[in-house]
């Protein structure tokens, strides 16, 4: 069964771009057609990815995911995931345009890497990978479509500003709303990535006797953590709304990419099997 | 027999012609009836409002009437015939198809894309139904431009966008705010397109209306229309704060609003987007406020110009509806009309 993981994350990814694409060609055109048939792929991939994490989870005989190729497939899945919620509470899929591109570029980084299925190191035996690699991942995945929201808040506020009026002007959400999806988003994500840093350490602790150890994965991490801090501090006292917010986001980001794939290559350190 | 329809609108016919032909609601059903019992007419569909009158028919080739539809409608309303014929204008067959489908699709109406034609459309079309006036033909042509008008309105951009200065108003407001409701809305001055603007907002959910102006009697009487509160000149600061949308359309020679007022108000609003909407001319608030976070400020130009790009848009939307209804036009006359029909137009 295992065989066909492959074939299957290649539909994943083909069906992520066509969805991206579907998407913005609609946002070009306007045409429903192509918004349905973004609609469609978007619901293909995540089927695709499902399956492919159900085909590993399964020949590996565990829920844990590990190594860089099984976690981007399940990040991406997750990004997927609260995209749609958020496009199915909103009623608004404008954010497609960026995020199932960004899902693409990572499915097809994906496929560069080593994909085998390896059995799971003594050290990581643990129920502790699970709890925290999802609540890291549902975080990251938070902060991606909150840089989304940033990118589409900045682009609709220079529409506005400029005082002429283009055709995407109309096609693009309101800024009052972007701006508080992103807030929503980061909201959500730093407590994820809260109880994902807690649940490390805590599980640091019990394996191998100290909370923090500064890996260079648990710095950046902070680093990060501290960012979504200054992003939601500046938010709640100083009342930093629109721009200031969107760039912060999109700092936020940028971290957020280095931690998770700057630092797996770039600094080795006790998170190296990530 | 063929398809015929004769009529008038804004383009054809000035208000007091259009006025006289108009067929109101109860008028409609004894013209429906009267039109039915003339010999050359089988089947017909009247279609009356404050813009166009048309008779929609199936007419008899063989009854030796030359004008009926022409001729009832000078009968109907008492009128000298060859005095309203050089106002009416007659279409046959494909032409006349083609003619009702632009007409449901908003095509032919003096604000292109408005809605209303399409229920006024469907509104004859049952009245016709329900005095049995329709037979098969008709009947299954205004039901296929239903259907027509139905996809153009989903298909194309055609009703999208405001054309109006006051609608654009409202337009570039729900694309800083995502609702309008519970907002406030905060008038300076007193002039036509304020006014209306503030009318229009009302209507669409902002809820406390704020008027300011240099009679404190004026202020009043506009602020009672909206069940708002009348504040004075010296209050301006105060209000401010509490306003989410500015209209000002003052006369005053120098700027009401500075953009240092404006950068006051929106820090004592904790970052709340701010929308100006500048409608006088001297200028009332500065430009330079457009340049801060979270302000935005449109005068009386900037929001033209977003209703003409809006005009534009929709003409370009006409094209691609004219797109469909060649379409649904040529598949309802290979349905509807023997080749004989079509060619007899021709001559």
């Amino acid at each position: 069964m295992i065989g066909y993981a492959g074939l299957i994350f290649d539909w994943a990814f083909v069906s992520s771009f066509a969805s991206g694409l579907f998407y913005v060609l609609y946002f070009m055109t306007q045409w429903l057609s192509w918004r349905r048939l973004g609609y469609f792929m978007v619901i293909v991939a995540l089927c695709m990815l499902s399956a492919v994490l159900a085909l590993r989870f399964a020949a590996a005989r565990s829920f844990a995911v590990f190594g860089l190729y099984e976690s981007m497939i399940f990040f991406s899945w997750l990004i997927v995931s609260i995209y749609l919620i958020v496009a199915r509470r909103t009623g608004n899929s404008v954010n497609a345009i960026f995020v199932l591109p960004l899902v693409a570029v990572l499915l097809g980084f994906a496929k560069f890497i080593d994909n085998a299925v390896r059995p799971l190191p003594p050290a990581l035996r643990s129920h502790w990978l699970g709890i925290h690699v999802t609540f890291c991942f549902l975080g990251y995945a938070c902060f991606v479509l909150a840089f989304c929201f940033a990118v589409l808040y900045l682009w609709q506020e220079r529409e506005l500003k400029s005082r002429k009026v283009d055709r995407y002007f109309f096609r693009l959400p309101s800024v009052g709303l972007l701006d508080s999806l992103g807030y929503k988003m980061i909201a959500f994500g730093f407590v994820f990535l809260s109880l994902g840093i807690i649940s490390g350490s805590v599980w640091a602790q019990r394996a191998w006797g100290s909370f923090w150890s500064w890996d260079p994965k648990e710095t950046w991490s902070l680093i990060m953590w501290l960012v979504y801090l200054v992003y939601l501090h500046g938010r709640l006292t100083r009342g930093w709304k629109g721009r200031k917010s969107a760039y912060i986001a999109i700092l936020g980001f940028i971290i957020m990419l280095f931690t998770y794939l700057g630092v797996s290559f770039l600094l080795p350190g006790m998170h190296s099997y990530l | 027999m063929h398809i015929k329809v004769i009529g008038l609108n804004h383009k054809t016919a000035p208000i007091d012609i259009r006025e006289k032909v108009s067929f109101s609601a109860d008028k409609l059903d004894r013209a429906l009836l009267a039109l039915k019992s003339r010999g050359a007419v089988k089947e017909n569909l009247i279609l009356s409002t404050c813009n166009r009158t048309e008779l929609y028919a199936v007419i008899d080739d063989s009854a030796a009437v030359s004008d009926p539809l022409g001729d009832f409608l000078a009968d109907f309303h008492g009128l000298d015939h060859t005095q309203l014929a050089q106002y009416l204008y007659e279409k046959n067959d494909k032409a006349a198809v083609s003619h009702l489908f632009e007409v449901v699709s908003s095509l032919d109406s003096m604000i292109v894309g408005e809605t209303q034609i399409f229920g006024q459309v469907k509104d004859a079309y049952f009245k016709a139904r329900t005095l049995n006036t329709l037979g098969r033909t008709l009947d299954s042509i205004f039901e296929e431009a239903i259907r027509v008008g139905k996809k153009v309105r989903t298909e194309t951009q055609i009703g999208k966008g405001a054309v109006s200065t006051s609608t654009a108003a409202i337009e570039l407001a729900r694309k800083i705010f995502e609702t309008l409701d519970g907002k406030t809305v905060l008038i300076i001055g007193a002039g036509k397109i304020g006014e209306m603007t503030v009318r229009n907002l009302h209507s669409r959910g902002v809820s406390t209306v704020l008027v300011a102006n240099r009679t404190l009697q004026k202020a009043h009487e506009l602020a009672r229309v909206f069940g708002g509160s009348a504040v004075s000149f010296d209050d301006l600061a105060a209000c401010m704060r509490r306003a989410d949308i500015i209209i000002s359309s003052t006369s005053a020679p120098h700027f009401v609003i500075t953009r240092d007022q404006a950068a006051a108000a929106v820090r004592q609003r904790d970052n709340e987007p701010l929308f100006f909407i500048d409608l006088g001319v001297p200028r009332n608030i500065d430009p330079l406020a457009n340049t801060l976070d979270n302000v935005y400020v449109y005068n009386i130009d900037d929001l033209a110009s977003v209703r003409d790009a809006n005009i534009r848009d929709r003409m370009a939307a006409a094209r691609d509806a004219h797109a469909i209804i060649d379409q649904c036009v040529e598949a309802v006359c290979s349905r509807f009309m023997q080749p004989r029909t079509v060619g007899e137009e021709a001559r």
